[in-house]
């Protein structure tokens, strides 16, 4: 199949499903009980001042009619305004999601640089001491609640030896006096280009809790799948093949086993991201990392619905973005859909 | 060899990148305040929870205020006030030489102007303000107020933590206009101020933290600025352990929220550490459902009520921090009435009045409402459920997060049997605790309660000037509530407290519990 076809026919079903999902939370949201309109009147207000309120968040029409109103919203691209903070969800989104999006980003790098190597040594030692400690370490790090580790980890490296900090993106003031100028939101990539070295050097100091304790259950998963499926690789008779040939063995694994083992460990990967990248709320809350899934769960509470709405619609996205990249990158790894492409075309 | 090398470089680089952060130039005087959660709104005529209103107490002044760690009222932006007889009109003087903090002259206009965007915005702090007619002004520092009808504690209105902030006007600049409909700044405000304070924001990272810093040009001359702080941070750690390891190590300085019991516990021991543990105007109890279910049968709930260990619950649950409920009234408000019933536990009569009741208990199953993640909240709900247990009750708990059951009690359909319910007043005065829970249809009576007399009495007690007829209106009222059975009143709440040892100046108002002023502080070195 060509690319281009492959490529519309996933992109295709991308507004049917983000459709459906809105459809989904707007209906769940409305159903719990809680009238955001009493609460944010307040204990002393009168009726009047309650139906007012409920008017002006237009809490007051039939059901679908409010849904028509935001779906139209947001096809032009208006997410509505926080109930509670009166900000557009949409500027509320760009706030909080690049905090997301870096912590996830560098816990992956971390997961995918250590993860990979580490599974190819297990595959080539198997069963001989390194393979058995990689594997024990990987079970521990997939085990092991991220909430118990992050608190571990704070109390020994922040509290008692004073290592490094223990909450939060930016010591305050230290951007104080050496503001972060906001180019993308990426703290480690805004610092960096600025020259702002004392702002990157606490901005590296606060990710790297948080990262390492996102990046054990990844991590974790990398090792095992790409052991397991570069053993299975190694089995295959090509290899053989290769091996008889005469290639070293470094050539055999990294340019003809790997590239196959890669592909199950790769739809993981994928996986995995789209997923964190709804945010970690756990490790948000531990480590007090002011990403989207703070923010997303503060909106539940608040029960305010164009938030929950645009925070749904945001992780849906990105789950089938990451899917159909993963999807895509198949074509670059697998040769036999490439073929069976033009075979066919 | 190729991959360890690589490993090895990049194992490097990791450890290059872990210096610890370098502390800024020290700043003498700064403070570090440690709160659990992001403020999210800093609009004084919006903020409704404590946890927002803390930053905001901090920036903005109020005509007056409630004087340190008393409920004496005291002169702030105004500086002497006059009532006309028919209680309908207040005037007040203001004070000459204010600026806001981006320097604008504080006059008459800027009053007229806050009040009239409170009550346009229409939000919870404007609910003790639904008497306000108008602001009219009469010259540059001279305004007169004129109410729809007399209210007793017009001046503890005032003084209280909600509502009557002075705003800068120019913070008009920024009004959107939507639809026609402009929002009177509301989305700059939440998270921008203007006020005349002694301490203006001059960071918000959200999520993380902010930082103040003390205004140099406040009006109060009586201010020690040597000794007062002029920056402080407040650091958002969600974990109740990250907080308090955050004092222990010396990250943190105060602790704003009141902690548990276990934990306090543990931070008492510390030698750098003061633990403050006092007695609030917080009533925590349990109302019944009055309109519906079994628990509408007043024999029922006062059965109920006298299964309820109480004791076991400020022992063992609470760890003694937290003293006997004595009806709807904490001991510290003024107007408590010590001759007000009390129930106790006694088994044998709670029995005895379960028969008299005549409820068949095979029939029924209670819901217990609670909120989630609240330690001894559970265990006081467990407690009750091994209680009504005693009485061969079925119950279940039911717990959700605070908007889910309030709204569950706004509706009738969807109420249990009883919730939990835990208030700190804004007044120093019954006005904030009887009226909004006990009045027939208000806001805040999700039970169904109804008493014609106890509503004649709190009409007494809102509208009456004479303050010694609004208290014996109050004492009788109080004594009827009890006597319905309305809740099982199980304990006045302690504020559990900590914070540095060389922080000073730690001023507990129970008016403004977890809200502290930190113009009243220092810290020694």
């Amino acid at each position: 199949m060509r690319f281009w076809s492959y490529l519309l026919q996933r992109l295709g079903f991308v507004v049917p499903i983000l459709f459906l999902v809105t459809v989904i939370v707007f209906v769940i949201s409305h159903v719990i009980p809680g009238d955001p309109a009493h609460v944010i009147a307040g204990m002393y207000a009168s009726e009047a001042q309650v139906h007012t309120l409920r008017q002006e968040f237009g809490l007051d029409r039939p059901l679908w009619e409010q849904y028509w109103i935001s779906f139209r919203r947001m096809v032009a691209g208006d997410l509505g305004t926080s109930l509670y903070t009166k900000r557009p969800v949409l500027s509320d989104l760009i706030t909080y999601f690049p905090a997301t999006l870096e912590l996830t980003t560098f816990a992956m790098l971390l997961a995918i640089v250590f993860g990979i190597p580490l599974g190819v040594i297990s595959a080539r030692r198997t069963n001989q001491a390194a393979d058995q400690a990689t594997r024990f370490s990987s079970l521990a790090g997939l085990s092991m609640p991220a909430f118990w580790v992050g608190l571990l980890l704070q109390i020994l490296l922040g509290f008692s030896w004073g290592l490094l900090p223990t909450r939060g993106r930016v010591d305050s003031l230290v951007t104080l006096d050496h503001p972060i100028r906001q180019l993308t939101g990426i703290y480690l990539f805004d610092t960096l280009v600025t020259g702002n070295w004392a702002g990157f050097k606490d901005v590296a100091g606060h990710i790297l809790m948080p990262g390492v304790v996102l990046a054990l259950g990844p991590l974790g998963l990398i090792v095992r799948m790409t052991r397991s499926s570069l053993l299975d690789v190694l089995r295959e008779e090509y290899i053989k093949t290769a091996r008889g040939a005469g290639l070293p063995e470094n050539r055999v694994i990294y340019r003809h086993a790997l590239r196959n083992a890669l592909i199950p460990t790769v739809t993981v990967i994928g996986s995995m991201y789209g997923f964190l990248l709804g945010g970690s709320f756990v490790v948000e809350s531990v480590f007090d990392w002011p990403g989207i899934g703070l923010w997303g769960v503060n909106a539940i509470l608040n029960l305010d619905f164009p938030a929950i709405i645009g925070a749904t619609l945001l992780y849906s996205l990105l789950r089938i973005v990451c899917n159909i990249v993963v999807d895509l990158s198949y074509y670059f790894l697998d040769p036999q859909i490439k073929l069976a492409g033009k075979y066919e075309g | 060899m190729r991959m360890r090398a690589m490993m090895l470089v990049l194992f490097v680089l990791t450890l290059v990148l872990v210096v610890p952060p370098l502390a800024s130039a020290a700043y003498k005087k700064t403070m570090v305040a440690v709160h659990y959660v992001d403020p999210q709104v800093i609009d004084p005529h919006v903020a409704r929870a404590y946890s927002s209103l803390i930053i905001p107490i901090q920036l903005y002044d109020k005509l007056v205020d409630y004087k340190g760690a008393t409920t004496e009222i005291e002169p702030r932006l105004a500086t002497s006030w006059k009532m006309e007889p028919d209680g309908r009109t207040w005037s007040f003087t203001l004070r000459r030489g204010v600026k806001f903090h981006d320097g604008r002259e504080f006059k008459a206009d800027a009053v007229k102007f806050s009040f009239e965007r409170l009550l346009a915005l229409g939000q919870e702090p404007a609910g003790f303000y639904q008497a306000l007619d108008r602001v009219e002004i009469v010259d540059d520092y001279t305004v007169r107020m004129r109410l729809k009808y007399p209210v007793g504690p017009w001046l503890q209105i005032l003084a209280n933590i909600k509502g009557g902030y002075i705003v800068n006007p120019n913070v008009m600049q920024h009004e959107v206009k939507k639809d026609g409909k402009g929002d009177w700044a509301q989305a700059w405000v939440t998270e921008n101020e203007n006020g005349t304070g002694p301490y203006k924001l001059v960071k918000w990272d959200k999520g993380q933290q902010l930082v103040l810093q003390r205004n140099p040009d406040y009006w109060d001359k009586t201010w020690d600025t040597s000794k007062a702080l002029d920056r402080i941070v407040v650091d958002i750690i969600r974990e109740d352990v990250g907080r308090r390891l955050a004092l222990t190590s010396g990250k943190g300085d105060l602790l704003i929220r009141s902690m548990s019991p276990e934990e306090f516990e543990l931070v008492a021991k510390d030698s750098k550490v003061q633990a403050l543990a006092v007695k609030s105007l917080n009533p925590n109890y349990i109302p019944f459902n009055m309109a519906s279910g079994p628990t509408a049968n007043p024999k029922f709930r006062e059965a109920i009520a006298s299964a309820f260990d109480y004791d076991s619950l400020i022992k063992n649950i609470l760890q003694g921090h937290g003293s006997r409920l004595r009806g709807p009234l904490p001991s510290t408000m003024p107007g408590f009435n010590p001759e007000t019933p009390m129930v106790s536990r006694d088994l044998a009569r709670a029995k005895k009045l379960l028969q008299e009741s005549g409820v068949d208990v095979s029939k029924v199953e209670l819901e217990l409402n609670l909120l989630t993640g609240v330690r001894w909240t559970q265990e006081m709900m467990e407690l009750l459920q091994s209680n009504l247990a005693e009485l061969g009750i079925k119950s279940r708990l039911a717990p959700s997060t605070y908007l889910t059951m309030i709204g569950k009690w706004q509706n009738p359909a969807t109420r249990g049997a009883m919730y939990t319910q835990y208030f700190s007043p804004e007044l120093a005065d019954p006005y904030s605790l009887l009226d909004r829970v006990y009045a027939t249809g208000a806001g805040w009576n999700f039970i169904g309660y109804s008493n014609p007399e106890v509503d004649r009495l709190l009409k007494i007690g809102r509208e009456s000037m004479d303050q010694g007829q609004r208290m014996e209106a109050y004492k009788k009222a109080q004594v009827l509530v009890a006597n319905d059975f309305p809740a099982i009143y199980s304990q006045e709440m302690t504020g559990l407290f900590a914070f540095n040892k060389k922080l000073k100046g730690v001023t507990f108002n129970p008016t403004r519990f977890e809200a502290w002023y930190f113009r009243e502080m220092s810290l020694e070195e």
